[in-house]
């Protein structure tokens, strides 16, 4: 069973269709990377699944349910803005999403605090935008999810906080969990992507396989991002 | 889940709201105590200067609990913040039903702090009496206690209160439903449902009053006892209905789903 089904959705603003027919699903224990440029429709697609955005056709499903406040307690979903409150502390926060979601493991939260050189009693509004972007990775990643999804994880950050935060995803990534990436930094993910799927203007054109598209183009998935999407 | 929620809620609604009421009950209480000596000049002259600024702390609180409230409605289901808000695993009409309490709560707690300043700087036994007279003027010839003319005042302000907070939130979520010049949008739909419910409180006081017979009462100037209670009762159940029917309207709109910047 897939864990996220998307069916023809479609979305418009002010009458110019922004995403436009958009199909694509993401298995069990699958990475699926939605990759396209900026302003392509990925956050957009994002924000549907996790109900900040009203669809005007199709449907989104999670695990076979329309979304729900029993679905969202089954995905972690990590924005690509800050949304924390900047006058709370981390271990505020940390109190917080113990109340609301069962499954956060303050435990582990804490472990990859320390891994990621953070303290618990400092509060956001001292912290640099990285500092704040990996604060929202550990509650993300600290959860037991069906479904983590990821908007733009990598955006922002400097290239050795880069290779932290996707071991941080790697090592922290629930077996048995889908995850979904979305991301304009190719590069630094595709190696870890089990199937890619390709936006440009609100509309998909390309889904497949990642491995098998590497073998048949025989090239990288950036590679082939840039000869297709122009 | 709601009182999860209302505890998070009640926080952020006070913000730094009980600064200010701190301000405001000790002015209350310098002014008091500076009043003491209001028969030499000096301290008479300091005393009003302390009772304007406790006026103006009064003012402060009310201003800035409104503004508090409607600050973080808004930022909570509609700017950055709505990223978490909305996916909680919480039911939508949860979400609205924990800001409306809770707002309730940071309003009954402001109006406490004001009531409670005002009596600080002003209570004495001559206030008392002439507050007192001044009731029994005004309710003289209504045949109703002075009790139950200040309940039904307390109830009316009451609901008066709640009918413009859940206009000013049904506002902000019917401003929320386009996707531009929402601020602007947000300011018409509050006036328009303001004059909507101001406009069908008279009607409703009119029918009221000319089902009693007492019709020409609405614009004369002084009213019967039968025309004072009539508008009284319809004034307050009028206010009642509004508040629960736009929180209804509200919820309707709301569940509908959101559309974040």
């Amino acid at each position: 069973m897939s864990v996220l089904d998307i069916k023809s959705v479609s979305k418009s603003f002010d009458g110019i269709k922004i995403i436009d027919n958009v199909s694509f699903s993401v298995g069990e224990g699958k990475i699926v990377g939605l990759l396209g440029k900026n302003g392509s429709g990925k956050s957009t697609v994002i924000k549907m699944i996790n109900d900040l955005l009203t669809i005007d056709a199709g449907e989104i499903l999670i695990k076979g349910e329309k979304i729900s406040e029993k679905t969202k307690a089954r995905v972690s979903y990590l924005p690509e803005r800050t949304y924390l409150d900047s006058a709370q502390t981390v271990s505020a926060i940390f109190d917080f999403f113990e109340d609301f979601y069962p499954d956060f493991d303050r435990e582990k939260a804490r472990a990859l605090l320390a891994d990621l050189d953070l303290d618990e009693n400092m509060k956001l509004s001292k912290m640099s935008k990285g500092m704040k972007e990996k604060v929202q990775l550990i509650l993300v990643m600290s959860r037991t999810a069906d479904l983590y999804i990821l908007d733009e994880p990598l955006g922002g950050v400097d290239p050795s906080t880069r290779d932290r935060i996707m071991k941080t995803i790697l090592s922290n990534f629930s077996e048995g969990s889908a995850m979904l990436i979305t991301t304009h930094l190719i590069y630094d993910v595709e190696k870890i992507l089990d199937e890619v799927v390709f936006i440009d203007k609100g509309r998909i054109i390309l889904s497949e396989n990642a491995e098998e598209l590497r073998e048949r183009e025989n090239s990288s998935i950036d590679e082939i991002f840039r000869r297709i999407v122009k | 889940m709601i009182r999860r929620l209302m505890k998070y809620d009640v926080k952020k609604m006070l913000g730094f709201i009980p600064y200010i009421y701190a301000i405001t009950l000790l002015l209350a209480v310098i002014t008091r105590i500076i009043n003491i000596g209001k028969d030499i000049q000096v301290f008479s002259i300091i005393g009003s200067v302390f009772s304007s600024l406790v006026y103006s702390a009064i003012a402060s609180v009310l201003i800035n609990t409104f503004i508090t409230i409607l600050a973080v409605f808004i930022k909570s289901f509609y700017k950055d913040e709505s990223y978490l808000t909305h996916t909680l695993p919480v039911k939508k009409e949860q979400l609205l039903i924990s800001k409306y309490l809770s707002a309730l709560i940071v309003v009954l707690l402001s109006v406490a702090v004001c009531v409670a300043s005002l009596l600080i700087m002003l209570y004495s036994d001559t206030f008392f009496s002439t507050v007192k007279a001044l009731l029994a003027a005004t309710i003289a010839g209504f045949n109703i206690s002075g009790g139950l003319f200040i309940t039904i005042i307390v109830l009316i302000v009451f609901f008066q209160i709640c009918t413009l907070m859940s206009m000013a939130f049904t506002a902000v979520v019917k401003a929320n439903t386009y996707n531009t010049k929402r601020v602007s949008r947000g300011v018409m739909w509050f006036i328009a449902y303001y004059f909507g419910a101001m406009i069908t409180a008279l009607l409703l006081m009119a029918v009221a009053l000319a089902i009693g017979g007492n019709i020409s009462e609405l614009l004369a100037e002084q009213m019967s006892q039968g025309g004072f209670m009539t508008v009284m009762l319809v004034g307050m159940g009028a206010y009642a209905a509004f508040s629960v029917a736009f929180y209804f309207l509200c919820n309707h709109m709301f569940k509908k789903g959101v559309n974040v910047d």
